[in-house]
């Protein structure tokens, strides 16, 4: 590869100055002329029916101007795979918050007031919330008695259970001769893992602005990571053609994977369609927690069989999801939660069953991560203790299974790209792991501990942009990769700088509208940089093509002698032979600008598409399952003390591959970020109910770590490991969701290195950890 | 609904306006409990009075061997004042706990008391060190101990027509010491638990001990049991702390089981007896 010159290097974000001067646009922040305000009321039952809706007096309140249930909407559903969701109750509710009447009026006090007059007549049906009665044969309630007859998306078909009728999604992997396996180990471990309920707790709430236009076009506004999947929500559940659909993503405060669904668009747009007025609607913070997704809680068992010498020899996993109401992006996460187990270790006899389960909480979706988090977790507890059980230090039992370049997965993947190695001895030298531990201090114990993780990316999957030629020589992007302040226009600007020669602020970006930029699956799966990467360089080349041949003539030398740099053609090896971008262009009279003389611009086009092989639907078995795999690892090292239970991070490492690092301080601050994120989950975050109401739907009773319980940045580091990816835009493949999920195994193992506990239970609030000391006392 | 919201200047305009509206007025001395309360509708006042503009509720002074503080003196303005820092170093040190810096700029010494969540840092301390508080009317004034002036969750002696207006600490003259301790999930939460001690030491070891638990219970509980079993001990320089109390007392919280509670506080007590008892050793 020859030298580059804007790829690889730190510049400064493309949107650092809008952002920092407050500039920046955002839809929580946006209000049109004549726009109205929408409310929402919810379900107070995690299950009923509904047999009365009555708006009578909520029409009569002035400044009330429409009230939208599900008898105003088609009668259709939606959804991320299994299309199983009404935009509003239809005649049953399945969970507390969800929406059932939506009213539009002149202020957000009289919409509000307006709830509070409308009266809803509901059964109440039995509620289902622990996942694994849920799952059973016979469960208290069946929860989508129609699940047989929903829809779904052709290229993931779902596996029921027949016997399990809230089961939606039940993913199978099997690798090898599992009994054999169990034959030849001389240990067999099993144990049950669990994970809590998490929000994404983003800064910019969900909200959308709509517009219905004279001519029956929509217009939405709308804060979402997944433009063009809002989109086809939309006509889904609106039942509208896809040109008459128009959806506008400025920057978007926070995304991890909770904005992918139609929580706000869908009725704001019933709303301005029946009002004929813009309507906004903006999620409160407790709407946040009740109304919009979540992680997944889980309970994992994992049962290992092993050598003395603490080789794998067989592996048995069972992942339980507790999906909430609808299955929404859940529906694959069942399937991709599985390979957390795949993309670590080399594990030659392997069964894995993963079930998504409907009960009667909020909606299980996407959370940065997507299931690699559960299954990571129950992993690296599990590996830590096979290490304590075959005495074992857990770093050695480690790099003993990891895979190797070449080897088969246990999805039949042959692995590459693969950093893990690297990563671990890295955060094995920085966190001190074989150095001394510093002083204990009255009950404060100090340990430390490592964790690795893994994140495959999805495919198959599709990205699209396009390049436009400006005759100044700018360089501009068309593109629909949402900016959720990963720094994805950065990056993508980066390589289309790369690709034409040109200094990075030469690179002019626009995104994020349906009408004007193309196709993209969106950013989520740690995906944009590897796909829409690719897309970018792909439209560069073409772009290129279109250039050369203009130029060709003018420079008389042929296409391919032809190269650019800093807005102007040259002749390969004539430097002295060139012509600036500007000057293919002709005067045109009155001043009027410049023009084209044939093909009107210079354009450049492209998709990108990543394959993935076929899959066997009963063993899971593909040679091209994922897109690529993110390796890393995390040290941490904590105080535990041992009279409360209470744990401090004092200090944490992480290494992470994420095969080329495009942008290495927007990489930095994912890693770090992560960190902190990662912090939230393994000690604080969990989402608490009584009859399926949440408890604690506001920042001060849902503990988010705040800067004081997050080592200080002297204490925090962040070290890039670039394993190439053959397929990757210079290499590179993707970094966002990796980076939280080696830190929750990281501190368990600190903990138990400070105290000599194994916990199994996400978050370790300091109750547990205190009620395992005890045990231990006991 | 519309709500009338005032701002006087003075005691006597607050006094005159809670005096008119009884019931129907709320007081809000900072905000940073009642905030979430009128957001939530938990309260819904027709009548709102912000007391940020009474300039002559805001003070910190020593008179006659005890320290009076306004009790719309903020947290912040507490925890800097040098004359807090050298006559109550234990208690201006209460402060960098509760919440945040922005949120030690509003909060004020008596909306914090006023309001009597269990929770609360600082009834705790101002207990067992015996403080006494002003409570004003339009046309009254008189004080009481803030261990009277504290009735239950949330509630306060204080009628409708009546404020605080001042906190008065006793300075102790005898050999002493004080310490305050909380578990938070993370730092500057409302506590999960909590205790306080006061400890003053002579020639035979303890002559007086305060303590208190807070955060468990309905209100800031005195463990007089305690206080007694304290007396005397030390003379030899060992403390023998057995922290036991009525665990009936625990109120239900759906994050915490009674049993961490109780086991925690048990944790707190110990700590604040010992450092109060060092402390006063050292004094």
């Amino acid at each position: 590869m020859s030298e580059l010159n804007v790829v690889g290097k730190s510049v400064k974000r493309y949107d650092a100055l809008e952002k920092v001067t407050g500039k920046a646009p955002f839809v929580y922040d946006m209000f049109l002329p004549d726009m109205l305000w929408a409310k929402v009321l919810r379900s107070p039952y995690p299950h009923a029916k509904i047999i009365k809706i009555d708006t009578t007096e909520a029409e009569k309140l002035p400044g009330v101007v429409g009230i939208l249930t599900a008898a105003d909407l088609p009668k259709t559903n939606h959804g991320a795979g299994l299309i199983d969701e009404p935009t509003m109750a239809i005649d049953r509710v399945r969970f507390v918050g969800e929406p059932v009447v939506a009213v539009a009026a002149e202020s957000e006090d009289i919409a509000q007031e307006a709830l509070t007059l409308i009266d809803v007549e509901y059964e109440e049906l039995p509620g289902v919330f622990d996942p694994e009665i849920a799952m059973q044969t016979n469960p208290p309630s069946i929860i989508h008695p129609d699940l047989r007859s929903y829809s779904f998306s052709p290229v993931v078909p779902p596996a029921f259970d027949d016997d399990k009728p809230n089961v939606y999604n039940h993913y199978k992997i099997r690798h090898g001769n599992l009994e054999a396996g169990f034959q030849q180990a001389d240990v067999v471990i099993e144990n049950r893992f669990t994970t809590a309920m998490m929000q994404h707790c983003q800064m910019e709430p969900h909200v959308a602005v709509a517009r219905a236009e004279v001519n029956g076009d929509i217009t939405v506004w709308t804060s979402a990571q997944t433009i063009y999947g809002i989109k086809q929500m939309l006509c889904d559940a609106l039942q509208m053609s896809s040109s008459k659909v128009r959806v506008i993503v400025p920057y978007v405060g926070g995304g991890y994977g909770g904005k992918v669904e139609i929580k706000t668009e869908a009725i704001a747009v019933g709303l301005a369609m029946k009002t004929r007025r813009p309507v906004r609607f903006a999620f409160t913070r407790e709407e946040v927690f009740t109304s919009a997704s979540v992680r997944h809680p889980s309970v994992i068992y994992v049962k290992d069989g092993v050598k003395k010498d603490g080789t794998l020899v067989a592996r048995e996993v069972k992942v339980i999801l507790n999906g909430g109401a609808y299955s929404a992006y859940g529906y694959l996460t069942v399937r991709n939660a599985s390979f957390g187990a795949v993309g670590t270790y080399k594990v030659p006899n392997f069964k894995l069953d993963s079930y998504g389960v409907y009960t009667n909480l909020p909606i299980g979706g996407a959370f940065r991560g997507f299931g690699s988090n559960q299954v990571c977790w129950a992993i690296e507890c599990q590996m830590d203790r096979i290490a304590d059980h075959l005495n074992i230090d857990p770093v050695e039992l480690r790099r003993k299974n990891l895979l190797s370049e070449g080897e088969i997965n246990v999805s039949g993947e042959t692995t590459h790209s693969y950093g893990t190695k690297e990563c671990l001895e890295k955060v094995v030298e920085e966190i001190g792991y074989n150095q001394p531990k510093g002083e204990s201090k009255g009950p404060w114990k100090r340990g430390r501990g490592i964790g690795l993780a893994n994140k495959y990316s999805i495919a198959p999957t599709s990205s699209c942009a396009i390049i436009k030629l400006h005759d100044d020589g700018y360089v501009e992007l068309r593109t629909s990769a949402d900016e959720m302040g990963q720094g994805s226009r950065t990056v993508l600007a980066q390589i289309a700088a790369e690709e034409f020669n040109v200094e990075f602020d030469k690179v002019k970006v626009v995104a994020g509208d349906t009408l004007i930029t193309p196709y993209d699956q969106g950013s989520i799966s740690s995906r944009t940089t590897y796909n829409t990467g690719n897309a970018v360089r792909l439209a560069c080349e073409d772009a290129k093509r279109q250039l050369f041949k203009q130029a060709a003539k003018k420079l008389e030398a042929p296409p391919e002698k032809l190269e650019t740099a800093n807005g102007r053609v040259f002749v390969k090896g004539s430097p002295d032979r060139s012509i600036a971008f500007g000057d293919l262009f002709i005067p045109t009279m009155f001043a009027s600008g410049k023009v084209l003389k044939q093909g009107a611009e210079l354009l450049g086009k492209a998709t990108w598409y990543q394959f993935a092989s076929a899959e066997d639907k009963e063993t899971g078995q593909g040679t091209r399952v994922v897109a690529f795999y993110i390796h890393g690892a995390t040290g941490a090292e904590v105080e535990v003390n041992e009279e409360t239970g209470e744990v401090r991070v004092i200090k944490a490492v992480s290494a992470f591959d994420m095969g080329k690092a495009i942008n290495p301080e927007l990489c930095e601050q994912q890693i770090e970020g992560g960190i902190g994120m990662g912090i939230g989950a393994a000690l604080y975050e969990e989402m608490a109910f009584d009859n399926g109401a949440v408890l604690n739907p506001n920042f001060m009773d849902y503990k988010i770590p705040t800067s004081r319980e997050i080592p200080g940045p002297s204490n925090v580091k962040s070290f890039i490991v670039e394993a190439n990816h053959p397929d990757g835009p210079f290499g590179a493949k993707g970094i966002g969701e990796g980076v939280t999920i080696s830190v929750g195994p990281a501190i368990q193992a600190a903990i138990n290195d400070a105290v000599g506990i194994r916990l199994g239970d996400m978050p370790m609030t300091r109750e547990r950890v205190f009620q395992a000391l005890s045990r231990k006392k006991a | 609904m519309n709500m009338f919201y005032y701002e006087p200047k003075t005691f006597q305009e607050a006094c005159d306006l809670l005096n008119k509206y009884q019931d129907d007025a709320k007081l809000i001395a900072g905000g940073q409990s009642l905030m979430i309360l009128l957001r939530q509708k938990v309260v819904v006042p027709e009548h709102l009075i912000n007391l940020k503009n009474i300039k002559e509720g805001a003070y910190i002074k020593e008179e006659g061997g005890e320290l009076k503080i306004g009790a719309l003196t903020t947290h912040r303005q507490i925890e800097k004042s040098p004359l807090v820092r050298e006559k109550l170093p234990a208690f201006a040190e209460v402060f960098s706990g509760i919440g945040s810096v922005q949120v030690r700029n509003w909060g004020t010494i008596g909306g914090n008391l006023a309001h009597s969540d269990p929770a609360g840092d600082l009834a705790p301390i101002l207990m067992v060190l015996g403080a006494r508080v002003r409570v004003i009317s339009k046309s009254n004034s008189n004080e009481m101990p803030l261990e009277s002036f504290i009735t239950g969750y949330l509630e306060t002696k204080l009628r409708a027509s009546e404020m605080l207006q001042e906190i008065i600490i006793p300075l102790s003259k005898a050999k002493s010491g004080m310490a305050y301790e909380k578990e938070s999930v993370r730092a500057g939460d409302m506590a999960m638990a909590s205790a306080a001690a006061f400890i003053e030491i002579g020639s035979k070891g303890i002559t007086r001990a305060k303590v208190v638990v807070g955060a468990v219970g309905e209100m800031p509980i005195r463990l007089e049991n305690l206080e007694k079993e304290l007396q005397g001990q030390g003379s030899k320089g060992e403390l023998h702390i057995d922290p036991k109390f009525d665990q009936s007392i625990i109120r239900m919280d759906p994050y915490v089981s009674k049993e961490y509670k109780y086991e925690i506080s048990k944790v707190k007590l110990r700590n604040v007896i010992q450092t109060a008892f060092e402390r006063a050793k050292q004094a």
